[in-house]
């Protein structure tokens, strides 16, 4: 799997002091032994000396000038060196280990370009497939549009208003549209069978309905004809309550005559027949 | 090349690395022909030898000669050296020249520039 953060941890490290005494030494040793610039000055001029007719004050005058002359050009050249030496010793390795991880960057930056090289082509190919996928989507709306909408596809639709000529009494929407319609004109020839005609009033501040009229008293509908009915249906219960001990006093009193014992006939039993048939004659005509 | 000293008195075995005319690559000695050798002369005679080894091929493919110079005549080379002043520093009085017929390539001639002798209290 490939990485997704560095791993490389940071560890402070102390770094020694510059070792320039030991690069010095070696390089003045290295700077006056045997097979040096300064022995074969020197030998030279001995050899030069041994053959001329030079004063001594004079060969030692030249000497000194030259030993001294070498020396403290050597000196300061071996110092600046030693100096130079030191300081690559102790920071090379650091710049090389830098130079490393800038290696290794860099190889991780071509990883990263080729995963990017791969994520291209794979959105390539998403692209390609999103195309596709878009052309199915033109099929289906183009579709829905003729099985929904009813929308023609001639002539073409090559402006964003859509032309009147590729709209069509047709398709789902307008199939519904007239179910809806149909529901309104039966509601409303049900309403009318049910309540007859009637009007209503709009509350202007909540717009809703806060009173229906009855215009037709005459033609109220099938719910005031059922209202009469329950009232009337009420009113022959209770006639058939009365009608009930009517016949049941009527009964006892004929029961008692027929069998000769008129006597036992109060004037009570009497009136509560005649209560009742009263009752009857007046409440349920009056009804 | 470190540098070529010889102790005066004693035994000196030494090895040299033979390599191809103007390269840094060894010198192949498989096919050899005859005895390499290594040649002391004064730098002030360099014309007149003064010790001849034969060398011996230890490692043909590396290119890698094998010689010893006896004490007998290590004893008889003579040594120079600077004042105190700069340390009695050794002076090279000799030259070595080496001489080897590889037999497929023309014969390599090396030569040692400064040869040293050293005194070893002999």
């Amino acid at each position: 799997m490939a990485k997704t953060n560095s791993t490389e941890v940071f560890i402070a490290e102390i770094v020694a002091d510059l070792d320039v005494t030991t690069q010095y030494n070696n390089l003045m040793k290295a700077s006056v032994a045997k097979d040096s610039i300064y022995i074969r000055a020197k030998e030279s001029l001995q050899s030069f000396f041994a053959s001329s007719n030079m004063s001594d004050p004079d060969k030692a005058a030249i000497l000194s000038n030259m030993l001294t002359s070498m020396t403290t050009s050597i000196t300061n050249q071996a110092m600046s060196t030693a100096l130079a030496i030191a300081k690559e010793n102790r920071e090379g390795k650091y710049a090389i280990s830098k130079v490393i991880a800038d290696i290794l960057v860099t190889k991780e930056q071509a990883d990263k370009l080729a995963a990017d090289n791969l994520v291209a082509t794979a959105n390539a190919s998403k692209i390609s497939q999103d195309t596709t996928n878009a052309i199915i989507q033109g099929w289906k709306l183009q579709s829905d549009m003729v099985r929904e909408n009813g929308i023609t596809a001639f002539p073409s639709l090559t402006s964003a208003a859509l032309p009147v000529t590729n709209v069509g009494d047709r398709g789902l929407k307008w199939e519904q549209e007239q179910q809806t319609k149909m529901s309104v004109y039966a509601t409303m020839a049900k309403s009318y069978r049910e309540s007859g005609l009637v009007s209503w009033t709009v509350d202007s501040a909540t717009n809703k309905i806060n009173s229906i009229i009855d215009l037709l008293p005459a033609t109220p509908g099938l719910t005031h004809a059922q209202t009469k009915v329950a009232i009337r249906q009420e009113l022959g219960f209770d006639d058939n309550k009365r009608q009930h001990a009517a016949n049941s006093s009527a009964n006892m009193i004929g029961l008692l005559l027929s069998a000769e014992e008129s006597g036992n006939i109060t004037a009570a039993d009497v009136d509560l027949w005649r209560s009742a048939v009263g009752y009857l004659n007046t409440a349920s005509i009056g009804a | 090349m470190s540098d070529f000293i010889i102790p005066k008195g004693r035994d000196f075995e030494f090895t040299i690395k033979v390599i191809e005319a103007d390269s840094f690559i060894a010198q192949d000695l498989t096919n050899v022909v005859g005895i390499p050798t290594l040649k002391l002369a004064t730098k002030l005679v360099p014309d007149v030898a003064v010790v001849t080894v034969n060398l011996s091929v230890v490692d043909a493919v590396n290119g890698i000669l094998t010689g010893t110079i006896l004490a007998a005549t290590t004893s008889t080379l003579e040594y120079s050296r600077g004042p105190i002043e700069d340390r009695y520093y050794l002076k090279p009085l000799y030259i070595g020249v080496v001489e080897v017929d590889p037999g497929d390539v023309p014969i390599v001639i090396t030569t040692i520039e400064d040869v040293y002798v050293t005194p070893t209290g002999v």
